[in-house]
């Protein structure tokens, strides 16, 4: 029930993180699929120096992209889990309802607990997301 | 000892505070209140805002845990075991916003497992007798139906003691005599005991058997409801607390547990 509630509490900005990167990920794997279909990289990637040299350059591909993506994952799961944990049970007090949960026979430390483990749950999900929002549209545009 | 709750206490006594405190910095909220409650009785808890009630309440839950003093509820000493304390106290809050976005029916399978003594025939039925739809989200709720809501899941958990604040607020009278009566027969049948706060004197007129009053943080008068009543008049503790004067007070219309006709 602690997880039931917390599922509650967090679902809605879970989802808007799911819309947030399909709108912000699909766009861009394609970008990227499409022109290493054609041989060439993204302008965006070249200004931003992430490759150097010709050789990067040339084997630059959306496996490649999405290899880097991933690299920063450790830092983006704790980041994640507190923009969506920070609220919930903390926060219930903006609805006046706090005082009914705590009244409830679970400590404050579970609900806690509950409510953060279920952020850190959430964060893992949005990052396998991104890796199936990759895969499909890569297996979409035709980049195995 | 059956199931955490001594119930020999529970026959006796069910809320005992030993010079209980609760200092907010300099601000004393609740000072050195030491107090019985016994099991069968409706208590009134009665005082101007600020007087301390709500926090005594938390304090009795273990939702908030005091300065200095110790309390007892069910026999069960609240700091070391506020868990166990809450599985056999419910609480009624005076706001009754619940989770405003969980539909009727998602809110009593929320709430129902928590309690082992869950009776869900006997919510359903309240909710019934109410006319209270399920399917509808809280928020959609009037504020009468959610304090109705609320005293229905509460009552299907089956406590022991009940401790309410405020639980007629914003109510019309008629939803507000409902409650009563409800809660009236509910202490009647089972010997169960409810500790009101209120700052409305005819509520406790109506329902309560014993009347505590508590201005600034103190205790002031604590004893049976008739007893006090002999003495309001040149009480001086009594004028300074409610908002009732004892012309306004319905004679004779009480709801008390021990004068149900």
């Amino acid at each position: 029930m602690i997880f039931w509630k917390s599922w509650f509490d967090l679902r809605g900005r879970f989802f808007l993180c799911v819309a947030l990167i399909t709108i912000a990920l699909c766009p861009q794997s394609i970008f990227i699929a499409v022109h290493e279909a054609r041989g060439t990289v993204p302008t965006f990637i070249q200004e931003a120096g992430v490759t150097s040299d010709e050789d990067e350059e040339a084997s630059f591909t959306l496996d490649e992209y999405v290899r880097r993506w991933f690299r920063g994952s450790e830092f983006a799961v704790p980041l994640l889990t507190i923009v969506l944990a920070v609220g919930g049970t903390m926060t219930e007090s903006h609805t006046r309802s706090n005082l009914f949960t705590l009244s409830l026979p679970i400590r404050r430390r579970r609900w806690l607990i509950g409510h953060w483990l279920m952020a850190a749950g959430m964060s893992l999900a949005l990052i396998l997301y991104s890796a199936f929002i990759f895969l499909a549209v890569g297996w979409g545009v035709g980049v195995p | 000892m059956s199931n955490g709750v001594d119930q020999d206490m529970a026959r006796e006594t069910v809320i005992r505070t030993e010079k209980l405190t609760k200092r907010f910095g300099a601000r004393c909220a609740v000072d050195n209140v030491s107090w019985q409650v016994h099991a069968g009785t409706i208590h009134g808890v009665i005082g101007p805002n600020g007087a301390g009630k709500t926090t005594l309440q938390k304090m009795l839950l273990g939702i908030t845990h005091p300065s200095s003093g110790s309390a007892v509820v069910m026999g069960l000493d609240v700091h070391k075991r506020s868990e166990r304390v809450r599985e056999h106290v419910a609480f009624v809050p005076e706001e009754k916003l619940l989770y405003d976005k969980m539909r009727v029916a998602e809110f009593i399978k929320f709430y129902g497992r928590f309690f082992p003594r869950w009776n869900i025939q006997f919510v359903d039925e309240l909710l019934k007798r109410w006319s209270i739809p399920q399917r509808s989200r809280i928020r959609e709720l009037s504020k009468g139906m959610r304090a109705k809501l609320l005293l229905a899941v509460t009552l299907g958990r089956r406590p022991r003691l009940m401790l309410m604040d405020e639980p007629t607020i914003d109510l019309d009278p008629t939803s507000a005599d409902e409650i009563f009566s409800v809660l009236a027969q509910w202490v009647t049948e089972d010997a169960n005991t409810i500790v009101l706060s209120t700052h409305r004197m005819d509520e406790v007129e109506r329902i309560c058997d014993h009347v505590a009053i508590m201005n600034d943080g103190r205790l002031v008068i604590d004893g049976e409801l008739d007893d006090i009543r002999a003495g309001w008049k040149t009480s001086e503790e009594y004028r300074g607390v409610g908002h009732e004067s004892e012309e306004h007070l319905p004679r004779g219309s009480r709801l008390r547990t021990r004068k149900i006709r």
